[in-house]
């Protein structure tokens, strides 16, 4: 039993670590899109994440643990900068000005040669990340998602999300709670980035550009933004499907495309929220609940 | 919990040229039902959106206790211990009654995110003595037996109560209800000027907006009826309602007389 696991890990750990990767990546991304902010800046979150601890454990010797923390505490440094003027916009311009964040990052990565290594990128990164350190930072969030969402930070986040005139009117300071968790979003995501560096050998400028944010953006849509499990299903399954559809590349381009917008069309919710719509269903013989307060209204 | 007293001087707002209100003055006395009535677009809805900060004033002053409360902005002003309801009721209808009123409860926890994390003994306290807070303030408006419904799922009137209820959960001083009784039957009004006599009596001071004259002089204490920005009379339910003033405004002038 325990052999065929092994051997069923030693074939698909790369697979495994790339799909705890990008659920890690997806809870970043939940935790922006929990209150409305759909941001492009993931893949410069990712970078700034990723060079950093780079630069930490290749030219300081730092041990990898304090690494990734630098390079998650710059991203969230960096949120901190661009949110306090950025998260003022609305919609579209805000995500322009997030996709504009991540250009920045690639073009100063393309040309700061010295610390990241120009358009060659940076070789021979030392392998620290290990499976267990990604299915922690995934459980992690897990457990911190589920938590703020029974207190009164996911409260005011539902409500922001929502109608933030009322959330307002409730006392939420709504622009402190956005920016709290556009920073909490750049850490996760510079984490991430950090862990990603130290997977892979190797960091260049384009692993981190729009196709980036644009795909991690997709995992939580896909899955589900109102469900805990949602930036979960939407990583793994946009991770395999992919490498189910190995036989045809142009295939799986068109095949993602389309789910994506099949799910925008008809599970707005996300896939997860199928679940909820089936378990609602039984519960709404609660109109037979209603009925004695319609009577006493009209007592 | 005694409430507080809203004192309103010469406020303005002007949008883009055009004048919704011209200058408004008025005070909402500690403790009372102060009713602010008026034909369509005479200003009320802008009044209260000015002193919950949504909207910035253009000219005048804004108090509350005697504190400048114009300038604040909206999460300020709540903090402040002024609450409302919405016209257009505002609940997030796929949240549960109960989840709803305990957005209410927001000012009242203890801002520590580690302390939530950690979910620390205190910060569970806090929240089961939130939620039992809520649950009463149900029992009280007589929809405690909807708690885990949707609130999207409600009736007309059950959604106005459920706005309220939240309203009451931040422990307010001042309760700004606007057009609590739009579309609701008599029997509904009837129930609604009980709650709101119910919410004085806590000692709540509440500014009333309201269509329903017979609604606003039975539960009122002071009426102010504004007309094209400004007030056009003020007084008790009877000496408004005796107001030349304020029946020109409602029916026009008789040009026969």
């Amino acid at each position: 039993m325990s052999a065929g696991f092994s051997q069923f890990f030693a074939s698909y750990s790369n697979i495994i670590d790339l799909c705890l990767l990008n659920s890690l990546i997806a809870y970043g991304l939940f935790l922006a899109l929990s209150a409305n902010m759909f941001s492009l800046a993931t893949g410069g979150f990712m970078a700034l994440g990723a060079y950093c601890s780079v630069y930490c454990t290749m030219e300081l010797g730092w041990p990898f643990a304090p690494a990734v923390l630098a390079g998650a505490l710059l991203a969230a440094a960096g949120a901190a900068l661009i949110g306090a003027p950025v998260l003022r916009l609305r919609g579209d311009y805000f995500m322009l000005a997030t996709f504009a964040f991540t250009e920045v990052i690639r073009v100063i990565a393309l040309n700061w040669d010295s610390v990241t290594g120009g358009a060659i990128g940076i070789v021979n990164i030392p392998r620290y990340t290990e499976t267990w350190h990604l299915a922690l930072a995934v459980v992690v969030m897990v457990y911190v998602v589920f938590t703020l969402r029974r207190s009164y930070f996911g409260r005011a986040i539902a409500a922001i999300k929502q109608d933030d005139v009322v959330a307002q009117s409730m006392g939420v300071n709504v622009f402190a709670h956005r920016l709290s968790l556009f920073v909490a979003s750049g850490f996760v995501c510079g984490a991430a980035g950090a862990l990603a560096a130290h997977l892979n050998f190797f960091v260049g400028p384009g692993d981190f550009g729009l196709l980036r944010s644009v795909d991690a953006l997709i995992y939580p849509i896909l899955g589900g933004v109102n469900s805990l499990a949602g930036p979960i299903v939407g990583a793994i399954f946009t991770t395999l499907l992919p490498e189910a559809l190995r036989f045809s590349n142009q295939l799986r381009e068109i095949l993602m495309g389309a789910l994506v917008v099949a799910i925008v069309l008809y599970l707005p919710g996300g896939a997860m929220s199928v679940f909820k719509l089936r378990r609602r269903r039984p519960q709404t013989p609660g109109g037979a609940k209603l009925a004695p307060a319609t009577k006493q209204a009209q007592s | 919990m005694s409430g507080a007293k809203l004192e309103v001087w010469q406020i303005a707002k002007r949008f883009q040229g055009i004048v919704a209100v011209d200058s408004i003055s008025f005070t909402a006395e500690a403790g009372g039902v102060t009713g602010l009535i008026g034909p369509n677009g005479s200003g009320k809805t802008t009044t209260m959106n000015m002193i919950t900060g949504l909207y910035t004033i253009d000219a005048g002053r804004i108090a509350l206790d005697g504190e400048t409360l114009s300038g604040c902005s909206p999460h300020e002003v709540a903090a402040r211990g002024v609450a409302r309801t919405f016209q257009n009721i505002r609940l997030l209808p796929d949240q549960s009654v109960l989840a709803n009123v305990m957005l209410g409860t927001h000012l009242g926890h203890r801002k520590n995110i580690l302390a939530v994390l950690a979910r620390l003994p205190g910060v569970v306290r806090e929240e089961r003595a939130a939620e039992r807070r809520c649950r009463a303030l149900l029992d009280e408006l007589n929809i405690a037996h909807l708690a885990n419904v949707p609130a999207g799922d409600l009736s007309y009137g059950d959604r106005r109560r459920v706005e309220i209820a939240r309203a009451l959960a931040t422990q307010p001083l001042l309760l700004l209800l606007d057009e609590p009784a739009a579309g609701m039957n008599h029997a509904e009004k009837r129930q609604l000027g009980d709650l709101i006599l119910q919410i004085r009596s806590s000692g709540v001071t509440v500014l009333l907006i309201e269509h329903d004259i017979d609604l606003v002089s039975k539960v009122s204490d002071h009426i102010v009826c504004l007309n094209f920005g400004r007030e056009i009379a003020e007084g008790t339910p009877a000496e408004v309602r005796a107001s030349p003033a304020v029946i020109e405004a409602y029916l026009g002038r008789d040009d026969d007389a």
